[in-house]
């Protein structure tokens, strides 16, 4: 019986692994521009899972670490000159710091508090940005030099200034997420994260130490976002606040409860299906929001684990297909 | 020293608007335990509401105000029917989205319908300056002023000395012992999501000759709302009353002797430091 459900197992992942291989052979440019774009936000969804949909905190600022690692790497590139596989971890490491310094004072309130708190952020970071011309350019920071290429051994140089290559590099990075949000969701840290969510002063009694997680989560979120952030940047050659708005930070949020908080898969189904369908219909940016409303909300009253909760409760051996 | 006087003038006067806005927000949050963003589209709605009412139907402005807190008031509570009430015994992150998501299809319906252009509404009163000493007032503003201590003061003394009103506290406060007192759980949400719809969309007409209308015109005053009523403690309706207030005197001060680049993140700012010292905000309910 076992084997039975692992093959299975075994041909869907290759079947997606092989589909997401091949994808920029058989789209056109548009296309596998717009999956550049999901991927963006498929890893901003993975970061914000392990702070709600794991740990239960309703953050509403990931948009502000999006912007951080971006504005990061991009002002050390332009300024310094450094190349992209240095600037990136720098703004990795920045967006890190900053995400546990503004955890410690906010981690201590709860619930709707913590939500409105760090909506305050986003709205103090989009100022910033916007105020301080000479670092980040005020309005708009354009001028940011791609991906710089790899040199391997034998093969030769992997440049980063066309489609296909940056869309491999996004599949790297969401392989990469999905590698370190499993690997801790299935482990005493993501143990105790659901037992934050599920209970917070039950978790407390039993002896874990809460803020200590809570900031852990929201430090390894943050650097899911400042990691998207930082390959943004590159990718876009231009970056503007706009990254940082409360409203990116509620996109983001969307994508992942209707996709499905608090599970792998809802983080990857939830960017896709709401950057597909609008593009099926062919429909206008307006619409696409109006969309995002509507489906928001009639998914969070009918299916209010999200599509991926939905397609697990269909049977167990779905549930063990969709992690 | 005048130039001070001017400051909390303006101030008071912005203040009544957060006050009236934060009042909204504190009813629904008292029921709910959440913040109700969909009220942002509700003040917008009210400003397009009466823009529309003198437009087509040409309406005196002030006659605009009673009824476009009417239709709002209704919408608000179709709000609460088919948006809320379905969600209401789930887990308060769920409501939360339920609101956002509100929010984003009133909002961008309303760009759809109404177009992306900004739209002015126009009041008698607008031009008219008034000079009372060193501190020289527009004839509107002061209206403002006085209709939402009207309003504000009238939602209270409701809440406070009705027995309508005195149901839908003991509803916030304790539901399941209201319930077993024969206190009708969904009458008492419709007639809170009435007055909090029929509050905001007040404040959405008072300042609709003020500002230009656009649809995004509820975010600001929604967030700063949402602020007051963190400081004030959440759900409570003196606290937000008070708390408007005082935001809305200390934004006044700061714009004009700190900085007035940064006059909306004061409202922030001042949030951020409550809730380092009292991570419950200032009052507790």
């Amino acid at each position: 019986m076992k084997e039975g459900v692992d093959r299975v197992k075994l041909i869907f992942y290759l079947l997606l692994v092989a589909f997401a291989l091949i994808f920029p052979f058989i789209s056109s440019g548009f296309g596998l521009y717009m999956a550049v774009l999901v991927g963006f936000y498929i890893i901003l969804s993975m970061g914000l899972n392990l702070i709600f949909g794991y740990t239960g905190q309703i953050s509403i600022c990931h948009g502000a670490f999006y912007a951080m690692g971006a504005y990061s790497s991009a002002i050390l590139m332009i300024r310094m000159g450094w190349s992209f596989w240095v600037t990136m971890p720098i703004g990795v490491l920045i967006t890190v710091v900053m995400a546990v310094v503004i955890g410690i004072p906010m981690l201590r309130t709860k619930g709707p508090y913590f939500a409105i708190g760090t909506m305050s952020l986003g709205v103090i970071v989009t100022m910033v940005i916007n105020n301080s011309v000479s670092l980040t350019g005020g309005v708009s920071l354009p001028g940011i030099p791609p991906v710089n290429p790899i040199l391997i051994p034998f093969f030769g140089k992997i440049t980063f200034t066309t489609l296909k290559p940056q869309y491999y590099l996004v599949l790297v990075l969401i392989v990469l997420s999905i590698f370190v949000v499993h690997r801790i969701v299935h482990s005493r840290i993501g143990r105790a994260f659901i037992a934050i969510r599920e209970d917070e002063e039950m978790a407390e009694a039993v002896g874990i130490n809460i803020m200590n997680f809570k900031i852990l989560s929201f430090a390894i979120g943050a650097a899911l976002a400042g990691m998207a952030g930082a390959f943004y940047a590159s990718f876009m050659g231009a970056i503007d606040p706009g990254m940082a708005f409360v409203f990116t930070s509620f996109t983001i949020l969307v994508m992942l409860v209707v996709g499905g908080s608090g599970t792998i898969t809802g983080a990857i189904i939830g960017p896709i299906f709401l950057w597909v369908i609008p593009e099926f219909f062919y429909a206008a940016e307006e619409y696409r929001l109006l969309l995002y409303g509507i489906v928001v909300v009639l998914v969070i009253i009918f299916m209010p684990h999200g599509i991926a909760g939905r397609l697990r409760a269909i049977s167990p051996r779905i549930s063990g297909l969709l992690p | 020293m005048e130039q001070f006087i001017q400051q909390i003038v303006n101030g008071m006067i912005a203040g009544s608007i957060y006050a009236l806005v934060a009042m909204g927000l504190a009813l629904i949050f008292g029921i709910m335990y959440v913040p109700n963003f969909a009220l942002a589209a509700l003040y917008m709605l009210g400003a397009y509401g009466s823009y529309y009412m003198i437009e087509l139907l040409h309406m005196p402005y002030f006659l605009t105000l009673p009824f476009v807190m009417l239709v709002i008031g209704m919408l608000g509570v179709l709000t609460e029917r088919f948006c809320f009430r379905p969600v209401r015994e789930a887990p308060h992150a769920v409501g939360f989205i339920v609101a956002l998501g509100l929010m984003l299809i009133l909002e961008t319906g309303a760009r759809i319908v109404f177009g992306a252009e900004s739209k002015i509404v126009n009041s008698p009163y607008s031009g008219i300056v008034l000079n009372m000493g060193p501190i020289v007032l527009n004839l509107q503003r002061l209206l403002v002023f006085v209709i939402c201590m009207i309003l504000a003061g009238g939602c209270y003394l409701f809440l406070l000395k009705t027995m309508t009103g005195k149901k839908i506290r003991a509803t916030s406060q304790a539901p399941e012992a209201a319930r077993l007192m024969g206190i009708s759980i969904n009458r008492m949400n419709q007639i809170v999501f009435f007055l909090s719809a029929a509050l905001t969309a007040a404040a959405g007409v008072l300042l609709a000759p003020v500002f230009y209308l656009s649809t995004a015109m509820g975010f600001m005053p929604s967030i700063k709302g949402i602020v007051v009523i963190v400081l004030g403690g959440m759900g409570s309706i003196t606290g937000a009353l008070v708390g408007g207030f005082v935001l809305g005197i200390a934004e006044s001060l700061g714009a004009g002797y700190v900085s007035s680049e940064y006059k909306d993140a004061f409202a922030f700012g001042i949030l951020l430091f409550v809730l380092l010292f009292k991570p419950s905000g200032l009052f507790q309910k």
